[in-house]
């Protein structure tokens, strides 16, 4: 009788150890918007994680290979993905752009390490362009909690800080309430000592380096300090320093920018290689965010920007070595 | 018989391929031709139906009537792309007794069906072309040009709206971005794709048939 | 004075607008077909393309602006004819080129020839000029609309090349290899630029 043939263990793949670091890191980000709106974000969330399985099960069969539950990348776009979004968004949007972020934006384009653009960021343009009423309403925290099923039609919702200011209002929200994430926003992207502190995790277990996320707020900030669009100031940028002040704490402490900065700024295949080429790109990516910011449609900008730097990243590269190579010859000569 | 024509089919695959284009060489899925109206003129069913219907009136007779001008005026571009714009003049009337000013809705893609590469591409090879052979060629592109364009606007107006020609089937719909330009280049991209794998299909299928028979 | 610096604001604003928010291939698909083709045929130089299709196209649209307004706004069936006459549009521009390339004994002649015809009888030429015309666009307008049309297909060719050098060196899946990754980079793109117009560019 012929014996089935035992297939040998699959070997622990390599982005294993590094996506499983920013799973963790997700737990207690989910805890705040549990805290805030109900069990409800924990139901999207587990939503997110089957169907980023479904999805990898389904592509193993596809491509005719075997599926290796090491290869967890999906699980950590997906989860990114629902933090992006508000805790009112229906079960359907979050499948549906999950399943988008899978198929078409990672696997589409060779899987694992080989997409150019990163896959939360492409989910969320998707999301946002499909579905701009369920991603720009927040539901107000603490009133009854959401329901995890059913019609959310009692519920009350709000407009975003962002949203404020791009008519030129003044959010009323205290600093603290800003740091904790106390005000209706995106389900992970408001409790900004939470994210810091995962980041300090992510930045000693070297799964994020400084220069991205550094050079991305480092810009954002300077623009944000040079021309506030809240209020309104006049003179140069050493003048109104309590009004630019205010401008900058509600600019980088709002709008999924902290949140961009730790989670999304270092996805390894999408960023240039070479150091002094991330600086620039975080620089670029900076500058583009706060003009989708100010001038765009989408208050979340963040995700839109970060689809066009990632594909000029292999160019600002490029320069970047010819450039440093050219400046150290004429060193060399010189010296 | 069938062991014949499938050893046939085998040998000769790659000429049959050539010459099939609606379905093992289709014009728009294997060389990326005429798409600029479908990713963003043919968002639903009506639409694609009344870029279908200009297609088929501009197509063959620009290919005809190319084919013959390109004899007397030796600047092949400019006698297939003059060929296709005397020819538009009697598409736009008959569309508009067809279809009124529901042609509208194309905008500037249907006049820019003039110079669409899959009207005019022939003028790039310097060979002058018999009327017959543009007569056959040109069917046999409308016809698979016609098909991508009905399936591509059904297929968006389901996904983005839940409705096929106008009749309701979901509320919920699956994808509104397939509406816009962007959603366009992502189905198109998913057609070519899928059209693609069934083509390796068949070839794959002919070739270990054939080899049955060998 | 006033007049000069309004009209070169609008000329500016017309031509970042054609570049980025109503890019031509990004928000229109004009000319994709043969963008994928340029980008992948090694034979054919995508600068000396793009040049030519810039001059091309800054040379036809004052040209059809004229006509325009002389000639089709005066006619009650200038649907049906309005192909025709851009075309010689375009056909006369092409001639221009040719002559002055001739006059100017340029060394690179017989390139410029092998690409001008693909370079004058494409959709993103002849849809900038039925987009300037079909929706009346002053001359200033038309010119700034024209050069940023063809500055945005340039860099739409420069983004889609960037993207095939590195999709080259991917495992792009088999069934998707070529016209199917490509086009899903494009749509990337053209998300990125909706995400900042919010509407869809009008044709």
């Amino acid at each position: 009788m012929a014996q089935k043939r035992k297939l040998p263990p699959l070997k622990e793949h390599e982005g294993y150890k590094f996506h499983t670091d920013y799973l963790c890191m997700m737990l207690p980000l989910l805890a705040w918007p549990i805290f805030l709106y109900g069990m409800r974000p924990l139901a999207l969330w587990a939503v997110a994680i089957v169907t980023a399985k479904i999805c990898d099960i389904l592509i193993s069969r596809m491509r005719k290979r075997r599926y290796n539950r090491t290869e967890n990348s999906s699980l950590v776009h997906a989860v990114l993905l629902v933090m992006l979004m508000p805790a009112s968004v229906p079960y359907y949007v979050v499948i549906i752009s999950v399943a988008v972020s899978v198929f078409l934006a990672k696997e589409a384009f060779g899987g694992y390490g080989a997409y150019p653009f990163h896959p939360t960021a492409v989910g969320y343009a998707v999301a946002a362009i499909s579905w701009p009423s369920y991603l720009l309403k927040y539901p107000v925290p603490f009133q009854e909690k959401l329901p995890v099923w059913g019609s959310l039609d009692n519920v009350v919702y709000t407009e975003s800080v962002s949203h404020v200011m791009r008519t030129g209002g003044i959010p009323n929200i205290k600093r603290l309430d800003l740091l904790l994430g106390n005000y209706p926003s995106l389900m992970g992207t408001a409790s900004v000592l939470i994210i810091l502190s995962c980041g300090v995790f992510l930045l000693v277990r070297k799964r994020i380096n400084l220069a991205v996320p550094v050079s991305f707020l480092a810009s954002a900030a300077l623009i944000a300090w040079c021309f506030p669009r809240i209020g309104d100031v006049h003179g140069f940028f050493w003048q109104n320093t309590a009004q630019r002040m205010q401008s900058l704490q509600l600019e980088l402490l709002s709008g999924a920018m902290i949140f961009s900065a730790v989670f999304l700024s270092c996805e390894p295949s999408t960023i240039p290689k070479n150091r002094l080429a991330q600086v620039a790109y975080g620089l670029i990516w900076g500058i583009l965010t706060m003009m989708y910011r100010y001038y765009g449609t989408y208050e979340i900008g963040v995700c839109f920007a970060l689809l066009v730097v990632n594909a000029a990243s292999g160019y600002i590269d490029r320069v970047v070595v010819k450039l440093s190579a050219t400046y150290k010859g004429v060193i060399r000569r010189v010296g | 018989m069938w062991a014949k024509r499938i050893r046939y089919l085998n040998d000769n695959y790659a000429r049959i391929a050539k010459n099939d284009r609606i379905f093992l060489n289709n014009p728009v899925i294997m060389s990326g031709l005429g798409l600029a109206p479908l990713v963003v003129a043919a968002t639903n069913g009506d639409n694609a139906v009344i870029l279908s219907a200009a297609v088929l009136l501009m197509l063959t007779p620009t290919r005809i009537l190319g084919s013959i001008v390109s004899r007397w005026l030796p600047f092949r571009a400019l006698a297939y792309c003059l060929s296709a714009a005397v020819v538009y003049m009697g598409t736009y009337t008959l569309l508009r007794e067809w279809f009124d000013v529901q042609i509208v809705t194309l905008g500037i893609y249907l006049p820019l069906l003039v110079v669409e590469p899959i009207i005019i591409k022939r003028y790039e090879r310097n060979t002058p072309e018999k009327w017959t052979t543009a007569l056959r060629k040109g069917l046999l592109t409308t016809t698979g040009y016609v098909l991508v364009i009905l399936i591509t606007g059904i297929l968006r107006e389901f996904l983005a709206i839940g409705s096929v020609f106008g009749y309701r089937l979901t509320n919920i719909p699956i994808l509104p971005l397939a509406n816009l330009a962007s959603g366009g280049f992502i189905i198109v991209a998913l057609l070519c794709a899928f059209w693609r794998g069934m083509v390796n299909v068949m070839k794959k299928w002919v070739n270990m048939e054939a080899k049955k028979y060998q | 004075m006033s007049a000069v610096i309004e009209s070169l604001t609008t000329f500016f604003f017309y031509s970042v607008l054609a570049v980025f928010a109503q890019n031509a291939v990004f928000s229109r698909a004009l000319g994709v077909s043969r963008l994928i083709k340029l980008v992948d045929d090694t034979s054919i130089s995508s600068i000396l393309f793009c040049v030519c299709l810039c001059v091309i196209q800054l040379i036809s649209a004052p040209l059809a602006f004229l006509c325009n307004k002389y000639f089709l706004s005066l006619l009650s069936w200038r649907a049906m004819i309005r192909p025709l006459v851009m075309l010689l549009c375009s056909a006369a521009a092409l001639g221009i080129v040719v002559v002055a390339v001739g006059a100017l004994k340029l060394p690179y002649a017989s390139k410029v020839a092998q690409v001008l015809p693909m370079a004058t009888f494409n959709c993103a030429v002849m849809g900038c000029l039925f987009l300037t015309t079909s929706q009346n666009f002053t001359f200033m307008q038309t010119m700034g609309f024209a050069l940023g049309s063809g500055l945005g297909y340039t860099l739409a060719v420069m983004a889609v090349t960037e993207g095939q050098r590195k999709l080259k060196q991917r495992s792009v899946p088999n069934t998707f290899q070529g016209l199917p990754v490509t086009l899903l980079y494009i749509a990337v793109l053209a998300m990125a630029i909706y995400g900042f117009t919010g509407h869809m560019a009008a044709f």
